[in-house]
């Protein structure tokens, strides 16, 4: 697979370089490239096809089975414009890329089922900036015309929700969520917040698992997490084992070299770590981490492939603690979802990819709803009301073999609760190892991990 | 103080320092000789990862080839930036800011080539065992003594680098091609008058500076990942390191990398490591305000 | 005026050139026999040093032919121009300051392959100037004006040119320097046969040493004459 794709690649590259009139390489390579390209190339042709029929297939009748019939009721006829805020460039590029493909994946199962036409515009705030953010959606309101939009990094959401309440524009995130996007009008969340949900569970975990351990290391950015970084980690900590934070180290989001934690780390004599960094920061972290020969268990709250591959076999020491999108759950919707994913792009679906399909759904119950109320699905006030008046809806995460699972917006603070557990990774795959729920702070840590 | 600790991080510096001479001594020779501020400089190293990664996954070349391959891919795009980018400007009496512009062009515009030809992902390092599967290239072994360590990589990096900025230092100032890039950067007016050929010079120089900056991509690739992101943060060092070190000399910009290392990776003792980026622009600043050549460079006359 | 185009001379015609789109020379023709030595006087920015540096393929010419001997130099580059055998020494900065004297020299013979060649024009250089042979191994910065002037046309004879080229070569230092310096000049010319095309805004010296004089005004030839006459003339002034 990975070959297959990287040869195709090679010939969009030979096609690339020979545009620019760039025949520098030696004749005698370029050609064992291109055939070899060409022959990957050919072959991956060849089983796309055949995949993409039957998914298509699969795709059709299983988004049906789960979500009904097409037709008038289910929003045939209806456009929906829809705008995504992403990181579409530079280091966060993945996320924007996942997103987007999850996003559009979902539009186009729900038009050949027979419901709405869900018509996505994306904008790039690259990488988090909000002045940019702020920008692409003002244009985005008045030239595209969205009633919905997705969004995603904590900073960015934040600062357009004025904007998207004003407008209005209801708004899902499914990528960075953080307590400063909670309670806010038209401002929706699909994943739990970011490292404070699970820290408690995470913590109880390891006092479970590793009883002597009394001392612990943070590792976190000035961007997400801060709350978990300064009190809720030290907190559980301290209730749980008596014992205390000995290192607490903030870095920069982008940071490769964790030379100097891992030092400091060791010479602290830690007996355990907890990261509340991401994307592939961790993937360095617990490279560096482990080749400084710290042995104690490392906690993160999050896991990417992305991250996985950098820090290569030492990842399978790393356990981690989140609302964790899993591709193997049985849950027949993740099966047809997993199967079309695959089908379409080659891969697997992950987390991110994941939630921003969920969203496009969630979308489209919606206007299934407003429509069955007789009112007008495109205007984002229904729409929000229709969540409000029933905030459960299905849901890749959680189910079963034959129940599809559902998830509940709060519609309090506009949060969700989804599974959680921790994780431990094997061969590069998390392996559940202990459910876990969210608990208030006031609670028992222990109380986090489910009986 | 924690002597270990001040061991450990003393250790972690020089392998900093060291690629960051590294980097170093590759932007010099280029921004030295040419004066273009050329921060594409990451193409190559981002174009020695890709190639080593593509190579090694699709030809199927051993390792070392693989490598070999990933440094030839790093000369030729360091010599097509040259070829298509900054000769056609110069041609038309390019001015300094016109260069720098094209360069800033093509380094923000190829990681996003590179993520249409080889997607957003990370690809690590991987070859053909002999059972004909692909598997992690590279084993990164710890070495440790009590409390210190050091991975096998980190060792051939200080190795690699020193090696390789003696060999470049020998050649600019004992052979005949090298003395033409002193020429050049001396005084470019008497190097015409002499018959030295300022485009050979460039080509020469923006292939040793493509080279060495193809090997760090090299180490980045083996230790980590080939990413389209790679590259940017550690050319950046580069430059740092040169302005630190001595504009005008090859020698203080290596060692201007390693003190920059040895700063950045000490000044966690007493610092959040967050503030080591802060530390190291701070002592640049008082470089150029007491040292404008640089802690090692000779007084400009 | 006969061209003798059997014998190895520069002959400029009709050249225009200068920078970007603004010529700073116009409509220039000289010549300059083999063996003999030939001075082109003017103002500052007469277009003195744009006319030797337009020779010598170091600027782009707009129009006009540039021949040496039976070669055709208009459309070539300097690296060709000094392996026709033609050197050129600039006004400013004509050394390699922070190089040793012997890099120096070693930088001058640059188009000399041979090694063999190298080290007997190094012997005939340093036969020449003593000086530099006496501190070869010296930064050559450290050097008098004079003694940086004699390094700089002591590089430009590694080569052996045919056709020698200096700008401004009084420039910065003492009149008793100057000759003597233009008196090596002179016997050396005479005694291999080959060209020296000086420029200078010093027309004493000039005449010291050039067999015939131009004079450039404005990016124009408006005289050329021989030495005698020039000797002959009370006052130079209405020239320039």
């Amino acid at each position: 697979m990975e070959i297959n794709k990287l040869g195709k690649r090679a010939a969009a590259l030979a096609i690339a370089l020979s545009l620019t009139g760039l025949a520098a390489c030696s004749s005698s390579s370029d050609t064992t490239s291109e055939e070899s390209a060409a022959e990957t190339s050919a072959a991956e042709t060849a089983s796309e096809a055949a995949s993409e029929d039957t998914a298509t297939e699969a795709g059709g009748t299983c988004i049906n089975e789960i979500f009904g019939p097409g037709g008038e009721a289910a929003g045939e006829g209806v456009t929906l414009n829809g705008g995504m805020l992403l990181a579409m460039t530079g280091a966060g590029s993945f996320f924007g890329d996942v997103m987007s493909k999850g996003a559009q994946l979902a539009a186009d199962q729900i038009r050949e089922a027979g419901g709405m036409d869900y018509q996505i515009t994306i904008a790039d705030h690259n990488n988090g900036d909000v002045p940019t953010a702020l920008t692409e959606v003002k244009r985005m309101i008045s030239q595209d015309d969205i009633r919905v939009l997705q969004t995603s990094y904590g900073a960015p959401s934040e600062a357009i929700a004025p904007l998207i309440a004003e407008a209005p524009v209801l708004t899902l995130n499914g990528g960075g969520s953080s307590p400063g996007q909670l309670s806010k009008d038209f401002l929706w969340q699909n994943r739990m917040v970011f490292a404070e949900d699970p820290a408690a569970g995470a913590l109880a975990w390891i006092h479970q698992q590793y009883p002597d351990a009394k001392t612990l290391a943070l590792i976190g950015t000035q961007e997400n997490g801060v709350g978990v970084f300064q009190e809720t980690a030290p907190n559980a900590w301290a209730k749980l084992t008596g014992g205390e934070v000995v290192v607490a180290e903030q870095h920069n989001v982008g940071d490769t070299d964790f030379k100097g934690i891992a030092s400091k780390i060791k010479s602290a004599g830690a007996d355990a770590i907890l990261s509340v960094s991401f994307g592939d920061d961790l993937g360095y972290q617990v490279k560096a981490v482990r080749e400084a020969g710290i042995e104690v268990p490392f906690m993160g709250i999050e896991f990417t492939g992305q991250a996985a591959s950098i820090a290569g076999s030492t990842y399978d020491t790393f356990n981690f603690a989140t609302d964790f999108y899993n591709t193997e759950n049985p849950n027949p919707w993740n099966q047809c979802f997993v199967e079309a994913y695959q089908a379409k792009y080659g891969e697997d679906p992950e987390y991110y990819g994941s939630n921003y399909y969920e969203q496009v759904f969630i979308f489209w119950d919606l206007v299934k709803r407003v429509i069955a109320a007789g009112g007008d699905p495109t205007d984002p006030t229904q729409l929000q009301d229709a969540l409000i008046a029933d905030p459960n809806f299905k849901s890749v995460y959680g189910g079963s073999d034959t129940v599809v699972g559902e998830v509940t917006l709060d519609t309090n603070d506009h949060s969700i609760s989804k599974p959680m557990g921790v994780f431990s990774v094997s061969n590069g795959t998390p392996v559940l190892e202990q459910e876990i729920r969210k608990v208030s702070p006031a609670d028992d840590p222990n109380s986090a991990l489910v009986q | 103080m924690n002597f270990e600790l001040l061991a450990q991080l003393t250790i972690a510096g020089i392998v900093l320092g060291s690629f960051y001479a590294l980097l170093g001594v590759s932007f010099g020779l280029v921004y030295q000789t040419s004066k273009i501020f050329h921060l594409a400089n990451a193409i190559p190293f981002a174009a020695g990862g890709y190639g080593a990664v593509w190579s090694a996954e699709v030809l199927h070349l051993p390792l070392f080839v693989a490598l070999a391959f990933g440094l030839l891919m790093a000369v030729v795009f360091g010599l097509l930036i040259l070829f298509l980018g900054y000769f056609p400007v110069m041609r038309r009496n390019g001015a300094l800011l016109s260069l720098f512009l094209v360069s800033l062009g093509i380094t923000v515009a190829f990681p996003n080539l590179l993520q249409i030809v080889f997607g957003t992902e990370n690809i690590p390092l991987r070859t053909y065992n002999s059972e004909g599967e692909l598997s992690s290239a590279f084993d990164n072994r710890v070495f440790s003594s009590g409390f210190l360590t050091i991975t096998l990589i980190d060792v051939l990096k200080i190795i690699v680098s020193w090696v390789l900025i003696i060999a470049v230092v020998v050649f600019v100032k004992r052979t005949r091609s090298g003395r033409s890039i002193t020429a050049l950067r001396t005084n470019p007016t008497m190097a015409t008058a002499v018959g030295i050929d300022r485009k050979r010079v460039y080509i020469l120089v923006f292939a040793l500076g493509s080279f060495l900056a193809g090997v760090a991509g090299l180490f980045v690739t083996a230790e980590f990942v080939a990413s389209p992101v790679m590259a940017l943060q550690w050319t950046i060092v580069g430059f740092i390191a040169v302005f630190f070190g001595g504009i005008g000399s090859l020698v203080g910009t290596a060692f201007g990398g390693l003190v920059l290392g040895l700063l950045s990776s000490l000044s966690s003792l007493y610092l959040p490591v967050n503030y080591s980026p802060i530390v190291v622009f701070a002592s640049l600043f008082i470089i150029l305000l007491i040292r404008p050549q640089g802690l090692f460079g000779k007084a400009s006359v | 005026m006969t061209i003798d185009t059997q014998r190895n001379g520069l002959v400029v015609q009709n050249l225009y050139a200068g920078y970007g789109k603004r010529d700073v020379i116009f409509d220039v023709n000289i010549n300059v026999l083999p063996g003999e030595i030939v001075g082109v006087v003017g103002h500052n920015g007469a277009g003195k040093s744009t006319l030797l540096k337009s020779i010598f393929r170091s600027m782009p010419i707009a129009r006009g032919n540039i021949n040496f001997g039976q070669l055709d130099l208009t459309k070539k580059t300097s690296p060709y121009v000094v392996a026709q055998g033609i050197s050129f020494t600039p006004a400013e900065l004509p050394i390699f300051r922070d190089l040793t004297v012997q890099e120096n020299l070693e930088l001058g013979a640059f188009s000399i392959k041979k090694r063999a060649t190298y080290w007997e024009r190094l012997h005939e250089v340093t036969e020449i100037f003593p000086v530099l042979g006496e501190r070869l191994k010296e930064t050559a910065g450290r050097f008098s004006g004079g003694q940086q002037r004699q390094l700089s046309i002591g590089m430009a004879l590694m080569t052996n040119p045919k056709l020698m080229m200096l700008d401004e070569p009084s420039l910065g230092i003492s009149p008793s320097v100057v000759q003597k310096t233009f008196q090596v000049i002179r016997d050396l010319a005479k005694e291999r046969d080959s060209s020296v095309l000086i420029v200078e805004q010093n027309v004493k010296a000039m005449t010291q040493i050039a067999d015939r004089i131009y004079v450039l005004r404005n990016g124009e030839v408006v005289l050329e004459e021989t030495r005698e006459e020039a000797l002959s003339r009370d006052d130079w002034w209405d020239l320039f």
